[in-house]
């Protein structure tokens, strides 16, 4: 009955070989960057709407003709990682998990104003004032000085720790419309918001979008959170940046009235809901995500979107069928009883870079960053490598590979070079739309600059958050909640913690205004 | 079976009508829930236009198997992987588990006498079953091991399922003594003991905490969503959520691609995802249920 | 041989028991370290509730704050909507969660027919295999506005426009129960069908002879009969509480019904992981962790009560 030694054995031996098995077949933490070879490798993290476009893996990233361009361009050349899914929460959301991993790459984007100064104040991010100074001359030059100081502001000591994205004149926002759709309905831009929402009507009752089925027109989108949809918002004199409402200043109030909970925003909620209440817009946009929202206009399904103007071509895929859609750009339309509105440019974006403690050459790091803002960078950026993607010939460019994926390992250009623009596919389309959008721009926010330490303990009703507004206007614009919520949405607002951030925000402004 | 059935007829006692009824009842929980997976097997058959617009309820319109072939396309290589992992995960995650939790499962359903450590581990085990550990610190103190973005993250952390220690426990200590007493005399250790006498006596029970364990590593979420960074070590679940979010971005081809992101590819992975279970449950539906009544019965 | 010198040497203490008992604690010990490595010490971990943790500085080098984070936590105003979603999705499980299996397995006892039953059961306990990824996107897409059944549905019988479920808040606590019962009902069938098979046929029997017909019997015999499983499962049910929450209100959650569908799993892990509020939302489990002890303290008083049991010897 009872065998040998060998069960006790074996008891043991199974025990070892689980062990080892599993270890042999579990795959192991990211392998660390090693630093000794010739090129400073440095580990990036990078958003992922650069990356999406052909992202490839880390190991394989060396082996791309673009990175090893870069390479030997600076020396140096960024390792980038990203993620992707739940769009740019999941990117912040991801950075803090590799981040509380005790893995700090040398450079990263930050996105997230609240992320930035926790950086800043562990002590993460190191100061850029002096390298912008040696190596980053054009990168400095792109802001005025003003505009470096609400960076300043930032930090507590005064110094420059992350460089914003420089929204260049292709990234306004653009409302877009499809030309070919007006055509076929008969209809000329709308110049009203009435003329607005009767294009909609038609659009949406007619086969707008030529593929013979007159029920697959959605006449304009959002995303979730009611973003992407600004232009709604803006005609009516929100301040908003993608999505997010901003601050106005009222100079009869001498406040500063968070745009959450203004006359304006509520006007824009009663035209939503409107819209919604007919059909006209997309009955899912409170909820839908941005790979939806994408897909829908790629199925040439929406006839007006809000996007960046220097990326209307990564929605054409419906083109191959369609050859000869049109876009066209609207100047926000006019609404009874205010004059007509313009789009709020933001210039200074989100933090796009920022350089930790663990970079070895910091020098060779701002030169790479440096060369994305110069015309020459854009150019790469756009068009690829010089001689081989393209090349110049007697002063006119001449572009001699179309196929060159998005990402080319430098940072986002902020440098607008029409001539490169038009090289691109739709490029003269794109062009047309710049310079339109051009016209009907002003500069703000009033907020620009103001500091995080604003929202402290509030970080609810940061513009990014906004929670209370997007629950409760969500609801308004989708009819769960009758208009006159609204009041009560108001008073909450204040109450939860509005009173205390308006104050502070009020404050803020008027000693940088230097008002009494 | 005619005796039982005999038996069943004296228990009834009741009308025509209320058997009818029964019947009836049963059958409209059983549509219940079958219905959802008609209406996906529907979907995943059509075209994207037709399933947007509303057409398709029970059966398929403007045929295809394009959705299925999206897959292949598009995602074959995510999917694949993703499916691997969790293949690995599931198979050795649970034999891991099995291992583990017998190992420590003979010690504590000895006597007192026999080991003293006895209750104190019972005690641990029963707190563990109480308690999760909050979401934050387990979050830093499994990446402070160093479990960060690794399949092992999944495996380690159910190395043993409180519930199923304490299944096996209660099994162990009613197995006759005598057994056990027989072999020490022959000079046996406790080794000998597990694995001659009580494991092939314990295969029943530990056949369904294999499939419980099984079920937990297969279908596993929040674990993978708070340690695993990296695409290509995604289980299934993950994969499968960043398809139904619509977030994933597959490469931009010029071309329009009509199946980019619709409802209906949506609905060929449900189906895609629940053929392999639908293939795989039946033949444990006997364990799990002789599983679920030893559970209930020993609580 | 051990048995004899295990009644002589009564008071053993630990060392003796460890040398001669060697092999028992050698196995024990894996799974003690998983236990203090993987279970016991995040525990200990809680400790940064106490703290403004930071991610940088670690455990040992973040600002001590005392009871900061929780007296922000008391003051969140929404603080006691997600207390009260948790609460009340509890409730409601227990309350339409718990009869449900029981019917089932109510009904299933009465066919006698073999197939019919096995085809049955095996359409009720396959939702349980799946998981809330699956299920929740199974949902979605019957109850979606455009393209789901229950709106095509509606419509072509009732004529009203679609209802875009999924973006009620109101609704949402219903659709998490309802499918929580779609999902779990079948399997936890199991057990009731199990103590059914058990009963004395004999008690049927005499029901019959005493003339009783389905119901009657239904009241008097197998109800009572069923009763001490009824308590234990209901009791388990208190004591799980707070349990099974994340994976599927995360899957069926949108931004829309945030107020009524945020619990305070599903708040930990967006404000806690994902927006990096690592100390205050350690808070919140803590507290989280208190009142579902409470709960099964007073589950097990109960069952004390009732059964002369609790779940702890």
């Amino acid at each position: 009955m009872c065998k040998g030694r060998a069960w006790k054995l074996l008891g043991v031996n199974l025990l070892l070989l689980t062990i080892i098995t599993g270890s042999t077949f579990a795959v192991g933490k990211q392998e660390a960057v090693a630093p000794e070879t010739e090129v400073y490798k440095f580990l990036n993290t990078w958003g992922m709407w650069d990356l999406s476009r052909g992202r490839i893996p880390i190991e394989e990233q060396p082996q791309s003709p673009y990175w090893q361009y870069v390479a030997k361009k600076f020396g140096a050349a960024p390792l980038t990682i990203s993620w992707e899914w739940e769009g740019a929460k999941g990117y912040v959301s991801g950075l803090r998990r590799m981040l509380a991993a005790g893995d700090i790459p040398e450079t990263l984007l930050p996105y997230e104003i609240k992320l930035t100064s926790e950086l800043i104040e562990e002590g993460i991010a190191i100061p850029l004032d002096d390298l912008l100074k040696k190596y980053g001359q054009d990168t400095y030059s792109q802001l005025t000085e003003a505009e470096w100081d609400s960076v300043r502001a930032q930090s507590p000591d005064g110094k420059i720790y992350y460089i914003p994205l420089v929204q260049f004149e292709g990234r306004i926002p653009s409302s877009l419309i499809r030309k070919d759709w007006l055509d076929r309905v008969g209809m000329g831009i709308p110049q009203t918001r009435d003329e607005l929402v009767m294009m909609y009507r038609a659009f949406k009752k007619n086969d707008a979008n030529g593929n013979g089925d007159p029920n697959d027109e959605i006449p304009v989108s959002g995303r979730e959170g009611m973003r992407w949809c600004d232009d709604l918002f803006m005609m009516h004199g929100v301040s908003m940046y993608e999505g997010h409402p901003q601050w106005r200043w009222h100079p009869d109030k001498k406040q500063l009235i968070s745009e959450q909970v203004s006359d304006e925003m509520r006007e824009s909620i009663e035209f939503l809901r409107s819209l919604y209440k007919e059909k006209l817009i997309d009955e899912v946009f409170v909820i839908q995500s941005a790979g939806d929202w994408t897909s829908k206009i790629k199925a040439n399904r929406i006839g007006h979107y809000l996007h960046l103007p220097w990326v209307i071509d990564t929605f054409s895929d419906f083109m191959s069928d369609f050859p000869d859609a049109k876009w066209v750009y609207m100047p926000l339309p006019k609404v009874p009883g205010k004059p007509r509105q313009k789009t709020m440019f933001q210039r200074v974006g989100f933090p796009a870079f920022m350089i930790t403690k663990q970079a070895k050459h910091p020098e060779k790091i701002m030169e790479w960053y440096n060369w994305s803002q110069t015309a020459e960078g854009y150019l790469y950026q756009t068009l690829g490598i010089p001689c081989v993607d393209w090349i110049k010939e007697g002063g006119q460019i001449k572009v001699l590979n179309k196929k060159v994926p998005f990402y080319k390992y430098i940072s986002t250009p902020s440098k607008y070079v029409p001539e490169a623009i038009r090289l691109t596919p739709l490029g003269e389309m794109k062009i047309k739309i710049i310079d339109e959008a051009k016209k009907n721009i002003y500069y703000g926010p009033d907020n620009l600059g103001m500091s995080s330490t604003v929202y402290e303990g509030y970080e609810d009703f940061m513009p990014e958050n906004a929670k209370l507004y997007r629950e409760w206007c969500s609801k308004m614009v989708v009819s769960e909640l009758d208009m006159s919520a609204w009041d009560e949405y108001v008073k909450k607002w204040y109450a939860s913690g509005g009173e205390v951030i308006t104050k502070r925000a009020s404050e803020w402004y008027k000693k940088m205004k230097g008002i009494k | 079976m005619r005796r039982a059935r005999a038996e069943r007829r004296i228990k009834g006692g009741g009308t025509a009508i209320s058997g009818l009824l029964i019947y009836l009842m049963l059958i409209l929980i059983a549509l219940a829930m079958v219905l959802p997976f008609i209406h996906e097997l529907a979907k995943s058959f059509s075209y994207p236009s037709e399933v947007d617009a509303g057409r398709v309820s029970l059966w398929p319109r403007k045929p295809t198997l394009g959705n299925y072939y999206y897959y292949y396309r598009k995602h074959f290589v995510p999917l694949s992987r993703s499916f691997g992992i969790t293949i690995y995960i599931t198979g050795f995650g649970t034999l891991w588990s099995i291992y583990m939790t017998t190992l420590m499962a003979y010690p504590l359903s000895r006597s007192r006498k026999e080991f003293k450590f006895g209750p104190v581990a019972m005690g641990i085990a029963i707190f563990s079953i109480i308690m999760f550990p909050p979401i934050i610190p387990y979050f830093l103190a499994i990446r402070s091991y160093g479990l960060m973005d690794t399949l092992w993250s999944i495996i380690i952390t159910h190395t043993i399922v409180p519930f199923h220690l304490i299944l096996l426990v209660a099994f162990f200590r009613q197995l006759p003594e005598d057994l056990f007493d027989s072999c020490r005399i022959d000079g046996g250790s406790d080794w000998r003991i597990l694995f001659q006498i009580v494991l092939p006596l314990s295969k029943a029970v530990l056949a369904t905490v294999a499939i419980f364990t099984a079920i937990i590593l297969w279908n596993i979420f929040l674990h993978p969503l708070l340690f695993i960074n990296n695409p290509k070590k995604f289980p299934l679940q993950i994969f499968l959520r960043s398809i139904f979010q619509g977030g994933a971005d597959p490469e931009v081809l010029l071309q329009r691609d009509p199946f980019d992101n619709t409802e209906s590819i949506k609905s060929a992975l449900v189906i895609l995802t629940t053929i392999p279970i639908v293939l795989v449950y039946p033949l444990l539906q006997k364990h799990f249920i002789k599983g679920m009544m030893l559970g209930a019965l020993k609580e | 041989m051990a048995i004899n010198i295990g009644q002589l040497t009564k008071r053993e203490n630990l060392f003796q028991n460890i040398s001669r008992h060697y092999i028992l604690y050698l196995m024990v010990l894996p799974g003690l370290v998983f236990f203090v490595c993987i279970r016991l010490i995040p525990v200990a971990g809680s400790i940064i509730a106490w703290q403004e943790y930071s991610i940088f500085r670690g455990i040992f080098h973040s600002k001590w704050v005392g009871w900061k984070n929780f007296q922000e936590l008391f003051a969140y105003y929404d603080f006691y909507r997600i207390f009260g979603n948790t609460l009340t999705i509890g409730l409601y499980r227990i309350i339409f969660g718990f009869p449900v299996p029981i019917i089932l397995a109510l009904l299933m006892n009465e066919v006698s027919h073999e197939r019919f039953k096995k085809a049955i059961q095996s359409s009720l306990y396959l939702p349980y295999f799946l998981s809330w990824v699956v299920v929740a996107q199974l949902f979605y897409s019957i109850l979606h506005p455009s393209s789901g059944i229950v709106n095509i549905f509606l419509q072509k019988t009732i004529g009203i426009e679609p209802i875009f479920f999924l973006a009620k808040d109101k609704l949402f606590q219903p659709i998490v129960t309802a499918t929580f019962i779609w999902k779990y009902s079948g399997y936890y069938s199991i057990v009731y069908l199990a103590a059914l098979a058990s009963i004395d046929p004999q008690l049927y029997e005499a029901a019959t002879i005493d003339g009783a017909n389905r119901l009657q019997q239904l009241w008097a015999v197998t109800i009572p009969s069923l009763l001490p499983i009824m308590v234990i499962m209901l009791l388990l049910s208190i004591g799980r509480f707070l349990e099974i929450g994340f994976d599927q209100i995360y899957n069926l959650m949108n931004p829309l019904v945030l107020s009524t569908g945020d619990i305070f799993d599903t708040y930990v892990y967006r404000v806690g992981l994902q927006e990096g509020r690592y100390s205050l939302t350690t808070a919140v489990s803590l507290f989280k962790a208190v009142i579902g002890l409470i709960l099964i303290s007073c589950g097990n008083a109960l069952a004390k009560k009732l059964t002369g049991e609790g779940f702890f010897k």
